[in-house]
């Protein structure tokens, strides 16, 4: 009877919320089948621990936490590329701001794979959790300014990396009309 | 689009400020934070920083939308679901292997009512107790210190195991479900399968994924702690030896191990890796 009832929560958790687990996943890990993965991890962990779940309003935010945690674990031993090497600028922000059906979903991805886990946990927990630095802080255990320079460096490279081919196309033709 | 350069040493520039502006999410009354409210000033007294700030928040309020809206697979909760119901059954078959199993020596009965007991008996109890006794300690230790393999171990067991015929017959019938196969190789239908009695200790399952051609190879999942292995098969093999090529990954609690008869090439045919998002 318990399992069943246990069963049934799990069944409800999953309902409602593996689309939002799976989008946090799939930014963090970089392709569907490790989001998919990561996604199924973060189920199995929270059916092993439902007792822990006290508020159902608790219950995204307490998802989110097992995401984050298997996320670093997964990456422990594996960072990626970029780490501090970003510039610290705003000089990359778009003179045009585009439409998100413009943003190239792929080349995001990309950019986001060549941070280092640890700066791509804090820009996606800026994005899409909508988490302020001191939320990414608190939930972290962070100190505030190591949080603050992950993100405007990642937020950087982010930027670069999607409107740089754009603004090489436009300093080009600026470039000719001039002549 | 312009280069949007706001002067190279002005207050574009300050570390302090650019983080402080990267730091505001789009929409939010993150600029009445008292710690940020020096950039409030700088962004008043400068029309130029004033109107970058602007245009972060709406290209920040934008890639904010597209990680919100990124598509969902056909199919996920089903697929989650059955995982998790898997793990349930797994569960209850190993709480039911921990209880006495027919192939185990039977414990001796307790006697009845004040029959004598004789030494052969009272031995065989005190015999079995120790064993229990040290089996216990045994498991106790390993509790408190798990051994942490690498990567090489489990490369180079593997390897063994592949090299080893084994008295086990392969099984047609359906594997266990907390061993399954890894999606990252490609799917074999009516995949055969055994028990691996003991792979650095732990339990684990082999598939059989040999080819039509006659390339011979065995996926061997584990429930093992491995230390240092990455979420997905690599491209090439991690260890090629002996005319054996072989790597390991990981998912969750699970640990596959691909061990392929020849080279590169055959190993890469039973790889089933997308890399790199897609929408």
């Amino acid at each position: 009877m318990v399992d069943d009832r246990a069963a049934m929560d799990i069944a409800q958790l999953v309902a409602e919320h593996h689309q939002a687990v799976y989008r946090y996943a799939y930014w963090l890990a970089g392709s569907i089948p490790d989001a998919e993965d990561l996604t199924q991890q973060v189920f199995l962990v929270a059916q092993q621990k439902l007792e822990q779940l006290r508020a159902p309003e608790a219950a995204r935010g307490w998802l989110f936490a097992i995401l984050r945690n298997a996320f670093l674990k997964s990456r422990q031993r594996h960072g990626p590329l970029l780490a501090e090497n970003s510039k610290l600028d705003i000089e990359s922000i778009p003179e045009e701001v585009p439409g998100h059906e413009e943003i190239d979903r792929e080349r995001l991805g990309q950019a986001l794979a060549e941070l280092s886990a640890e700066h791509r946990l804090v820009v996606t927990m800026f994005y899409y959790e909508d988490c302020s630095y001191r939320q990414i802080a608190e939930r972290l255990e962070l100190p505030i300014g190591t949080v603050m320079s992950r993100l405007a460096r990642a937020k950087g490279h982010l930027r670069t990396r999607l409107f740089e081919l754009q603004r090489r196309q436009d300093t080009r033709r600026e470039q000719s009309a001039a002549k | 689009m312009k280069d949007n350069t706001i002067g190279d040493s002005g207050p574009a520039q300050d570390p302090r400020i650019v983080e402080a502006i990267e730091a505001c999410r789009p929409g939010s009354d993150d600029l009445s934070d008292p710690d940020l409210a020096f950039l409030a000033t700088e962004l008043a007294a400068r029309a130029e920083l004033d109107s970058a700030f602007e245009r972060l928040q709406r290209v920040d309020g934008v890639l904010a939308e597209v990680f919100r809206n990124q598509p969902v697979p056909d199919g996920l909760e089903q697929r989650i679901l059955a995982r998790l119901e898997a793990a349930r059954a797994e569960r209850a078959e190993d709480d039911s292997a921990d209880e006495v199993t027919p192939d185990e020596p039977a414990m001796p009965q307790p006697v009845a009512g004040g029959r004598r007991v004789s030494r052969r008996v009272l031995l065989s109890v005190a015999g079995a107790t120790a064993v229990a006794a040290s089996l216990l300690v045994a498991a106790l230790l390993h509790w408190h210190a798990p051994t942490q393999y690498t990567g090489q171990d489990v490369l180079e067991l593997a390897i063994d195991l592949f090299n080893t015929p084994s008295s086990d017959p392969w099984q047609t019938s359906s594997p266990p479900s907390a061993y399954p196969p890894s999606p990252k190789v490609v799917a074999v239908p009516d995949i055969r399968w055994r028990r691996v009695p003991s792979f650095l200790g732990c339990r684990a399952v082999a598939y059989d994924m040999s080819t039509p051609g006659g390339t011979q190879a065995t996926l061997f999942v584990v429930k093992c702690p491995v230390a240092g292995l990455s979420t997905a098969p690599p491209l090439r093999p991690a260890l090629m030896t002996g005319g054996r090529s072989t790597s390991a990954w990981q998912s969750g609690s699970l640990v596959y191990v691909l061990v392929v008869q020849g080279e590169a090439r055959g190993y890469r045919r039973l790889l089933n890796v997308h890399r790199g998002p897609v929408a």
